[in-house]
């Protein structure tokens, strides 16, 4: 099962642990659309509005197209807060 | 706002006249301080009297007797030349802090000295070498020392119809020499936080038979400073000298504090400086000796 | 594996002859303000004289009754944006914030903030106009330092902005727009394990970037409301998007032809200028030409943030770390949007370290709407790890560079940030560092050493790129981002490496909005890296079709036919050049052409480390460099002499931030120092060479092993000098610039 890393502020929409903590959880899905899904059937506060403010990171990757991306089973998959560039 | 006439003088006679007869004048040299203050605001004269037509306004003379410095003459006409440079290292070391090269070839040293600024480099300078001034007015001529001719900060001892001609510097002896100093956080592009001119001279055993200290940007204008002369008179520059040269610096000054530096940094900076400006003078001063021997 | 990859190439990794240098040393290239068209009007903006203040009124009508007035504008002429954080590709952006920056609406936030503008036949025409506009202020209260603005009782910039990311939500406005937190394991736990804790507070100052060209534009507006601008920006589909938000105007309606650039370090990644000249074009039915001054570009545009960074490490007695705790705390200027949680996220990506915490802070005050300056965030944010490392190394007596290894990330750790690193450099660099001679030069009695990393993501986004090869074989590779560090030589680079064929052959360009795919702006270090993978892509585009058109030329199968040197082979076939099939082009399919957009992942994370030496007079506190070694992982250098070049100004503006450069204000909140006088940029005399070392661990991520390059260089400088001067003074310093004044205070205080 693909596990979801989710990062910094998101605790604060999973009610999990302290606030800031790095946690993980296990999805069944395949791509990040499913992931997005199962993600919001478990906590319901993580709305497209949340979730959009985060990149994602794919197997170590940042990627910026992960409607696009496919999961293996033994994917991770890390919310990561935007950060601008210079 | 807008300047209404430019003149160009081609004598002094006409240059003073102009001065007198109008109010509202500003005189021209090289322009590097001028433009930049009527670009900014801070100085909108009526009419410009460029003196750079004046014959003889611009030449650099150096002879037995000494170092005449036309009021207009770019600084590059003299820090181009090792003759002088060899006479007085430690003003053209000053002059050659001015700005940049492409400042250099328009800049003069009069118009530093008559621009007033405090932190200007070639003051002290000019004060340690016992510059004077050959002034020029209505009422005729007269000679001012360069400790002398600043009153205040961008303001100076001329008359609205005084024009500073020239100025003359006599030529040390053997056993004599200068150097100037001035701390800046950069090497060079920098205005001065502070600065020190010393000139000594050393009698045949090594010891300071005369000096002049003056000190930059740590007072409205810059200074002579007796007392630090006398600490080193009659010695060899020893520790002790040299600190009490230091100490008498730092009392003369009364600076201000600003985004360059407080007053307590320049207070003990100035003191550095002259102490570090004697003893390279004084090593000058020794090789002159070897030299001449 | 890096010879491999060293070998793999012909062209890549050679110092070939910058495209654009003639242009640029005979001063034949055109940058913004060089652009003039007929009729042209000149703008000039009004600002500011106070730090904060409410528009009670403002007046045009006298400067709009002068002779050679064509038009005056207040921010009455833009729409009203609607409040929130969009997404620009870059980071995200508040057009509502942005849109009141271009011009105040109700308050002035800052000392230079534009209030109108207005434009006229001649500069000096507008310049009188300014003074001919009447505004009444009334002067607010104001704050111009963040520690202040954290204050309860500190004057409020915005009514409406209460801090985001609180357990609870605010009850009342606030200047920190915002917190946010990221943590793992047990502080608690971490802290108790070390066998040495060390706490220390830093202080950075505000520091511009200093590009040297100001910035400017021409925007001409026609009767159909089209709106043709000429800028010199870090990204012109940057400003095209901006500046059609400020202005309501769809984003088809605008064309932005790219300007030369005289840098822009982060700095030129936003609009001022352009939808003011825009509106001004509107309304004069004439073209309208900006260009500011010295003293405009520090007063108005975005310098990198002031900073508070505090830090407590601690490590056990073998060096390993067990704890990190850290507060950043960013100044974003007037409007919200510090880089501080960017900066919190670099911080520890070096090391691994089980229990360790960041606080960010987003503060807003009285001065510019701060803006990116290379990795921004980092440098601050490092400044406060690094010497906090370094200070442990000394009390346990442990090598610094050993000391880091010893905690350093690899393939396969968890970054701090969330995710796991692929192939990275770190370690490879830090042993290069501690091998080079520069490191094991003896001390003199006064002079001080300095060790530190830096780290920086870097970013990939959206790039397009487009090839045509002309009868003759000329190539033209076509994209769409300024060239600020040399990156038309690595487009044509790449293209000759991937096309097989002479780089003289190759004739880069860079597109306006129209003639080429969008391309997010030059920034993040992402053109060479993804940009650059555009060209790659399009050129085995023409590969691809030239192969096609060979193998029907010789009537054999396509798949017998390969592309070796820039022709295609085939036995029995005397080969066919690209030239050769440019020529017949016609009669092979048509012109032989090809496109390739991407939106690039992978971009690899670079380390740099920087290694300095200072000697300090312990008479006047004067800091002199007597060595500073500049060492990155670059993932391939593609053109390796302007990596170093990239290496070096890094380390440069990185000297100039830690040991002089700052904005000073009065008391009433003005900028005392808008000027390259008083600001004080290093100047060549007072640097040595600098070092540079390039190490090559390929990005796994990239078709050539390409790594962003631009932004690690200036992380690891600031706390590299800051080290090297405690360790020559035996001081602990931490309130940034090491001016000759701080240094003579703690060397008096000894």
């Amino acid at each position: 099962m693909p596990t979801v890393v989710l990062t910094g502020d998101l605790r604060r929409y999973t009610g999990l642990g302290e606030q800031g903590q790095i946690e993980e959880v296990q999805v069944q899905a395949l791509n990040y659309r499913a992931v997005r899904r199962e993600l919001q059937a478990m906590f319901p506060l993580l709305e497209d509005a949340v979730l959009d403010k985060y990149g994602v990171a794919i197997d170590g990757v940042m990627v910026q197209t992960p409607l696009l991306e496919t999961l293996e089973p033994d994917s991770e998959l890390v919310f990561i807060a935007k950060i601008a560039a210079g | 706002m807008t300047v209404s006439r430019f003149y160009s003088p081609q004598s002094i006679a006409e240059a003073t006249a102009i001065l007198r007869q109008q109010s509202g004048c500003q005189v021209l040299a090289g322009g590097t301080d001028l433009l930049v203050q009527m670009r900014n605001g801070v100085k909108q004269p009526e009419y410009i009297v460029d003196i750079k037509e004046i014959p003889g306004i611009r030449d650099v003379t150096l002879t037995n007797q000494g170092l005449t410095l036309g009021a207009a003459a770019p600084a590059q006409s003299v820090t181009e030349r090792p003759d002088i440079a060899a006479a007085y290292p430690g003003l053209v070391e000053a002059i050659d802090m001015i700005g940049s090269t492409q400042i250099q070839g328009r800049c003069s040293v009069g118009g530093n000295l008559c621009n007033a600024s405090p932190a200007a480099d070639t003051v002290p300078a000019l004060i340690a070498v016992g510059a004077v001034c050959h002034v020029v007015g209505g009422e005729g001529v007269r000679q001012v020392r360069v400790e002398d001719f600043n009153t205040g900060p961008g303001e100076n001892c001329l008359k609205r119809d005084e024009l500073l001609i020239s100025l003359f510097i006599p030529r040390p002896g053997v056993g004599s020499a200068d150097a100037y100093l001035r701390f800046t956080p950069r090497t060079e592009m920098d205005i001065a936080v502070v600065g020190a001119g010393v000139s000594l001279s050393l009698d045949p055993m090594g010891t300071v038979s005369a000096a002049r200290v003056a000190i930059g940007a740590a007072a409205p204008t810059a200074l002579l400073v007796e007392e630090a002369a006398a600490a080193i008179i009659g010695t060899t520059l020893e520790e002790s000298a040299l600190a009490a040269l230091a100490a008498a610096a730092g009392a003369a000054a009364s600076p201000i504090s600003d985004k360059r530096g407080s007053a307590g940094y320049r207070t003990k900076v100035v003191g550095v400086m002259a102490r570090r400006a004697a003893q390279i003078a004084c090593d000058r001063a020794q090789q002159r000796q070897r030299r001449a021997h | 594996m890096r010879d491999a990859v060293t070998n793999r190439f012909k062209v890549i990794g050679t110092r070939s002859v910058r495209p654009d240098g003639i242009e640029k040393v005979t001063g034949q290239a055109n940058y913004g303000a060089d652009y003039s068209l007929p009729g042209m009007l000149w703008a000039k903006v009004l600002r500011s004289p106070h730090a904060h203040a409410r528009i009670t009124s403002i007046d045009l009508s006298a400067a709009l009754a002068m002779p050679g007035v064509h038009a005056a504008i207040t921010s009455d002429v833009f729409p009203d944006l609607k409040a929130g954080m969009e997404d620009s590709g870059e980071g995200e952006v508040d057009f509502h914030d942005l849109s009141c920056n271009v011009m105040a609406r109700d308050k002035v936030l800052y000392h230079g903030h534009a209030v109108a503008a207005v434009a006229a036949t001649s500069e000096r025409i507008a310049e009188q106009a300014l003074a001919a506009i009447k505004v009444d202020y009334e002067v607010l209260p104001h704050v111009v330092d963040i520690g202040v603005a954290m204050a309860a009782d500190a004057p409020v910039l915005h009514q409406d902005m209460f801090t985001v990311g609180l357990a609870e939500p605010a009850a009342a406005p606030s200047n920190i727009a915002s917190r946010s937190e990221i943590s793992q394991g047990d502080l608690a736990a971490g802290f108790a394990q070390a066998d040495i804790i060390v706490e220390r507070s830093y202080r950075i100052p505000t520091a511009h970037q200093g590009y040297i060209e100001p910035h400017a534009c021409v925007v001409s507006v026609n009767q159909d409301g089209q709106v043709d601008i000429w800028a010199s920006s870090q990204g012109h589909f940057m400003v095209r998007d901006y500046t059609s938000k400020v202005l309501g105007v769809a984003v088809g309606s605008i064309k932005v032809t790219p300007a030369e650039i005289g840098g822009g370090f982060g700095g030129k990644t936003t609009v001022y200028l352009e939808p003011v000249a825009a509106a001004l074009s509107a309304r004069s039915g004439r073209p309208v030409k900006m260009v500011m001054t010295r003293e405009e570009v520090f007063r108005a545009t975005g310098p990198a943030a002031a900073g508070i960074v505090n830090v407590r490490i601690g490590a056990r007695d073998d060096g390993k770390l067990t704890a990190m705790d850290s507060e950043v705390i960013l100044d974003a200027g007037a409007y919200k949007g510090s880089p501080a949680a960017t900066g919190a996220r670099c911080m520890y990506a070096p090391y691994n370290c089980d229990n360790r915490r960041t606080v960010a802070l987003d503060v807003v005050t009285n001065t510019a709407k701060t803006a990116a300056y290379r990795a921004p965030g980092a440098p601050q944010a490092h400044l406060g790890v690094e010497c906090v490392l370094n200070e442990i190394a000394d009390s346990l007596d442990i090598d610094p560079i050993d000391l880091r290894l010893l905690n350093a990330v690899d393939e396969g750790d968890r970054a701090f940030f969330g995710a796991k690193y692929r192939a990275i450099g770190l370690k490879q660099t830090l042993e290069a560092a501690k091998a080079h001679p520069n490191y094991h030069r003896p001390l003199a009695n006064g002079q001080g050493r300095g060790v530190a990393v830096g780290f920086w993501f870097n970013f990939g986004l959206q790039s397009s790129a487009t090839i045509n090869v002309h009868e003759g074989g000329t190539v033209a590779v076509i994209t769409g981002n300024p060239d600020i560090g040399g990156s038309r030589a690595s487009m044509a680079l790449m293209a000759a490496e991937a096309l097989g064929v002479p780089l003289e052959t190759i004739k880069p360009h860079i597109a306006d909005t129209e003639s080429v795919g969008y391309n997010d702006l030059t920034g993040g270090s992402r053109t060479t890296f993804a940009s650059g993978w555009a060209v790659i892509n399009a050129a085995e585009k023409i590969v691809e079709s030239c192969r096609q058109r060979a193998a029907a030329l010789w009537e054999v199968d396509v798949e017998t036919v390969s592309w070796a040197d820039g022709a295609a082979v085939c036995a029995g076939h005397d080969p066919l050049t690209l030239a050769q099939l440019a020529a017949k082009a016609d009669v092979t399919g048509g012109p032989l052409t090809a496109s390739a957009s991407l939106n690039a992942k992978g971009a690899g994370p670079g380390f740099a480390v920087s290694l300095c030496d200072v000697s300090v007079d312990r008479d006047t506190g004067k800091v002199d460099i007597i060595s500073f070694t500049a060492l990155q992982d670059v993932g391939k250098a593609i053109h390796p002499g302007y990596v170093e070049g990239q290496m070096e100004g890094g380390a440069v503006q990185g000297i100039g931030w830690a040991l002089n450069e700052e904005y000073i204000f009065d008391s009433q909140g003005r900028l005392e120092n808008p000027g390259f006088l008083d600001y004080r940029m290093p100047v060549a005399s007072d640097l040595p060479m600098i070092d540079t070392v390039i190490i090559e661990c390929p990005n796994p991520g990239h078709p050539y092993g390409v790594r962003g390059v631009g932004e690690p260089p200036i992380c690891a400088p600031m706390p590299a000098v800051t080290t090297a001067v405690n360790h020559a003074i035996g001081a602990h310093l931490t309130t940034l610039p090491l001016t000759p004044e701080r240094v003579l205070a703690a060397l008096d205080s000894l």
